[in-house]
């Protein structure tokens, strides 16, 4: 027989894997004997073949082994024994244990608290009963130079829809209080956000719990109310707020009906929705008017409905009712998106809340893993380096008959133990910090969210799998030795630079983290400081609302302000800086009877506004009359309007005749521009009218000479005086300015908070791993010493031979590091580069920090007397 | 004890272990079967029966002398136990009775 010819080796091994150790010998026998029968009758290739065929045809019931899994479920007696024995080798080495404990625990809680960051962002809007038949209305207006998406739309078109479609079966629209209203109930008045009309089928679409009234009529009349319990413990206390009034602005309104708050986020948080009927009554030609884009509409479709089909039908509905010719303006395209969606879809004009990042929850949910992986192979890492310092007890114990299983049993036991362990202290932790790290993401989020039954088992899962993982490789490596190696004094382990490599990983992956951390707060810093066309500092604003008798005294409340020591200067306006502004059409026309139209922002503002503020005239001049009419007003646009309106210099379109949300007049002024909005967009077109009666806020410049409380109280006094039936409500516009950046400052703590779980993490597995690899080589380095070696060279082999994966790691992560975060500074209008100093200074980080590692670790043994090791132990 | 019933298979089976006297084991037997019956059987079915038969008590088996040819590895020969030898003759028995039952003319045999 030739050596060669030999049947499949991996169906040869497939089946002595797969077959019963009972049934193998004989079976594999005759398939052998049978292959070498047939090779002499027919040929290698088809004995191959066949025992092939045989092989597979054996993979049957009767055949297979019986399922190895109730093997590795010890009998009750060996069960206290490994768990004795687990325990005492866990308390023999406590700082192993702790260690590799604490790696876990903090792997662990990171995770978890990552999984609840992310179950309750992807839960944004989810918790409406009806939420997946319905739909956003989203209008598409093409202007000559601009296009515009609105989170919106017009008055008629939702109940036009509604009568031309039988698919709709509900529709509800919003609409929201052009300012901060004042509510009023007796002493307590506080100027409220969170306000929203609602036609009164808003609660057949969205299902809020009901604590008192009936949600099916409350809103239908006019001036009536539902709100929350919270708002109505605000007003009323603990009396029943049903059936009781408020003023809002000095209107009178009837509470008829309270809710509780919803136990999901949503994008649909009010405090108090307002009937639209009240709306109405004011404002009547909503319902007739098609350009006036403005009310966020969502209709409930019939459950069948094909919504793809039905986007096609409405897109230019509106071109019938309007008339073609008003429609050819504007373009106005209707289109349909999911309500669950909206949340993590692209941003829209006038929308109701923040959008959600999936860039930031992938980023954490790669940190997650990451993290995960990092903890664990510590954990593997630890276990398999003191286990092969037990390699005496293993080989005592197969001497007296362990077999491997029972080995394996055993190290699966412990890393069982701790693994579990590890599990309820993280889980005991997460909840200990659950609270401080709701503060800082500014969430609510709790352990109860995540369903439970999946929570649990996933859990369980999860641990099982990590004690298998971390006990299986120790486990194996050493139950396949061989007693007598295992017994011999010293016996070398394999795959230690394997292991130096895996925390050449870890210290990649914290690395990254640790550039991560140090772009995300410098940009956040950048954004903070960045000059945003005026000086921010100095800035009080008062906030007075609509508010008529205040609106008849504003240039008398101004003199009397600016007779304080403290105050420089007092402007009003709608707006300031930082504040969404009025999206309004403006239309500028030339000498020739064309006219240039786009939507732009407006503030309305007086005419201090722009001394204030510091804004720079680049042609024309502030207002110059101190009251307009209506054909009178006059306008002053920043260089962006300029810009859009396609005019060649700013000296162009003084003078140009414009108009503007009913009003008529010239253009008088061009500003230079500046951010009134957040750094993350450019800078867009502004304008300003002088519109006292849009005035709600009054901005007060004090002198950098005075104290602030002493500014503060003088403004206080000074308001009760001329303002006594309004609160006073102040903010700092700095303070406002850097709110806009919360979102951006929580990323950046989060990275940092991450960052330093990661680190901690790869430091420990280094820590463990030159500990280990010096209690080994304890011998060696005496031996170093007895030749001459000094403390400082034998430390120094130690780091460069632990530092090399560390260099590697870095130079493998930078690359890809410096891609990711340049593309997520692209979002950002305004930002920073990612500095070549930066990742070198996180390449340094690094090294420091296995620095740190080896010298704590081998300091002892370098500095030891060398007899201590040589002696035999 | 699974009941004394006899399948066609394992009749067959017994009947080729006793043909086989002390060489009956795995290869040889389905050669046999095949030789004899032109009947090609899976290993698989072919070792079911088998277990089958020894639970039932009408086999025994114990293990040969390892061959090269096999890998090293040892035949398993089977043999028949009183008990398999005794329920073969029963069903032989009954088999015969039966037949003698039958009147010629209905086989349109001769």
């Amino acid at each position: 027989m030739s050596h060669q010819i030999t049947p499949p080796k991996f169906f040869q091994r497939l089946f002595q894997w797969f077959c019963d150790p009972d049934l193998h010998e004989e079976l594999a026998g005759d398939i052998e004997e049978q292959f070498f029968r047939e090779v002499q009758q027919k040929g290698l290739s088809k004995a191959r073949a066949h025992y092939r065929r045989e092989i597979l045809l054996l993979i049957r019931p009767s055949v297979i082994k019986r399922l190895s899994l109730p093997n590795f479920i010890p009998d009750t007696v060996m069960l206290k024994n490994y768990l004795k024995i687990a325990l005492r080798s866990l308390s023999r080495q406590v700082g192993y244990t702790l260690t590799n404990v604490t790696g876990l625990v903090l792997g662990l809680t990171a995770c978890l608290l990552i999984l609840l960051y992310i179950w309750d962002e992807s839960r944004y809007d989810q918790g409406f009963e009806k939420g997946a038949n319905i739909y956003r209305l989203n209008t598409r207006m093409q202007l000559p130079d601009q296009q515009l998406d609105l989170a919106l739309a017009a008055g008629p078109t939702a109940q036009a829809l509604q009568e031309a479609f039988p698919e709709v079966e509900s529709v509800v629209r919003l609409a929201f209080p052009w300012s901060d209203p004042l509510v009023k109930q007796g002493e307590r008045q506080f100027y409220e956000k969170n306000l929203l009309y609602a036609d009164s089928t808003f609660f057949d679409l969205f299902e809020f719990p009901l604590i008192a009234g009936n949600l099916q009529q409350a809103l239908t009349a006019p001036f009536s109310l539902v709100i929350t319990s919270d708002f109505a413990q605000k007003y009323f206390g603990e009396t029943p707020a049903l059936g009781k009034q408020l003023a809002i602005n000095d209107d009178l309104y009837t509470i008829r009906g309270v809710i509780g708050p919803r136990a999901q986020r949503t994008h649909l948080q009010a405090d108090c929705f307002i009937s639209f009927s009240t709306w109405l009554r004011e404002r009547p030609h909503t319902e007739t008017n098609w350009t006036w884009t403005s009310f966020p509409t969502y209709l409930l479709l019939k459950p069948q409905t094909n919504v793809a089909a039905f986007n096609q039908k409405i897109a230019t509905f509106p071109r019938e009712k309007m008339g073609e010719e008003a429609w050819a303006e504007t373009a106005t395209h209707l289109n349909l998106e999911a309500f669950t969606s909206i949340y993590f879809n692209a941003h829209q004009l006038g929308e109701l809340d923040q959008k959600g990042s999936k860039t930031y929850l992938l980023f954490l949910g790669v940190t997650a893993g990451f993290i995960l992986i990092m903890a664990l192979l510590n954990f593997v890492n630890l276990s398999t380096a003191r286990a092969s310092i037990r390699a005496k007890e293993i080989g005592v114990r197969k001497t007296v008959g362990a077999e491997r299983q029972q080995l394996i049993q055993q190290f699966l036991m412990e890393s069982g133990l701790l693994v579990f362990t590890a599990a309820i202290l993280a889980l005991l932790l997460t909840s200990i910090i659950l609270p401080s790290f709701n503060g800082l993401i500014d969430r609510q989020l709790n352990l109860h969210q995540l369903p439970t039954f999946a929570a649990i088992g996933g859990g369980i899962i999860t641990c099982l799998l990590i004690s298998l993982l971390a006990g299986l490789y120790p486990a194996f490596f050493l139950s396949s030795y061989s007693q007598a190696g295992l017994l011999k004094p010293s016996t070398p382990r394999k795959g230690a630079s394997f292991w130096s490599y895996l925390s050449g990983f870890q210290f990649a992956t914290s690395t990254s983290l640790i550039i991560c951390t140090i772009v995300a707060w410098q940009q956040v810093q950048f954004l903070l400081h960045q000059d945003p066309g005026f000086p921010a500092d100095r800035k009080i604003v008062l906030n007075f609302g609509k508010d008529n008798s205040m609106l008849a005294q504003l240039p008398q409340i101004r003199e009397e302000l600016l007779k304080l020591s403290a105050v420089e200067e007092v402007s009003s306006s709608s707006h300031i800086p930082s504040e969404s502004p009025f999206g309004v059409f403006l239309s500028v026309e030339e000498e020739n009877g064309d006219s240039r139209d786009a939507e732009i922002a407006m503030y309305a503002v007086d005419q201090h506004f722009l001394e204030l503020y510091e804004l720079e005239l680049l042609a024309g001049q502030n207002y110059t009359k101190l009251v307009c009419t209506d054909s009178t007003a006059e306008l002053i646009v920043n260089a962006a309007t300029v810009e859009l309106l396609g005019f060649a210099s700013p000296e162009e379109i003084i003078g140009k005749e414009f108009y503007q949300w009913d009003t008529r007049g010239r253009v008088v002024g061009v500003i230079e521009n500046f951010n009134f909005q957040s750094l993350h967009q450019e800078i867009g077109p502004l304008s300003f009218q002088l519109r006292p009666n849009l005035f709600e806020k009054l901005t007060v410049q004090f002198s950098g000479a005075a104290s602030i409380p002493n500014t503060l109280a003088q403004l206080q006094q000074k308001w009760n005086e001329v303002a006594g039936h309004l609160p006073f409500q102040y903010s700092f516009l700095d303070d406002r300015l850097e709110q806009q950046y919360e979102k951006d400052q929580r990323f950046a703590s989060l990275s940092l908070l991450f960052s330093i779980i990661a680190i901690f993490i790869a430091l420990l597995g280094m820590m463990a791993l030159v500990g280990y690899s010096c209690r080994r080589k304890a011998k060696d380095i005496a031996v170093k010493k007895v030749f001459g070696a000094s403390v400082a060279q034998i430390i120094w082999s130690l780091f460069h031979r632990f530092s090399q994966p560390v260099l590697w790691g870095w130079l493998v992560v930078i690359f890809p590091v410096y891609y990711l975060l340049n593309q997520w500074l692209n979002d950002f209008t305004y930002h920073i580069d990612v500095s070549w100093l930066v990742l070198l200074g996180a390449g340094l980080i690094g090294m420091l920090l296995s620095f740190i590692a080896v010298f704590s670790q081998s300091f002892s043994t370098a500095t030891a007397n060398p007899t201590h090791y040589l002696k035999d132990n | 004890m699974k009941g004394t019933y006899l399948g066609e298979f394992e009749e067959l089976l017994l009947l080729v272990i006793l043909i086989l006297a002390d060489e009956a084991y795995g290869v040889s037997i389905k050669e046999e079967i095949l030789q004899r019956t032109q009947r090609s059987i899976s290993r698989g079915a072919l070792h079911t029966s088998l277990t089958r038969l020894e639970k039932k008590g009408y086999v025994q088996s114990a293990f040969g002398e390892a061959t090269p040819v096999r890998g090293g590895r040892r035949k398993k020969y089977y043999q028949l136990t009183q008990e398999g030898k005794t329920v073969l003759e029963a069903v032989r028995n009954m088999r015969e009775s039966l037949w003698k039952a039958v009147p010629n003319y209905k086989l349109g045999l001769q």
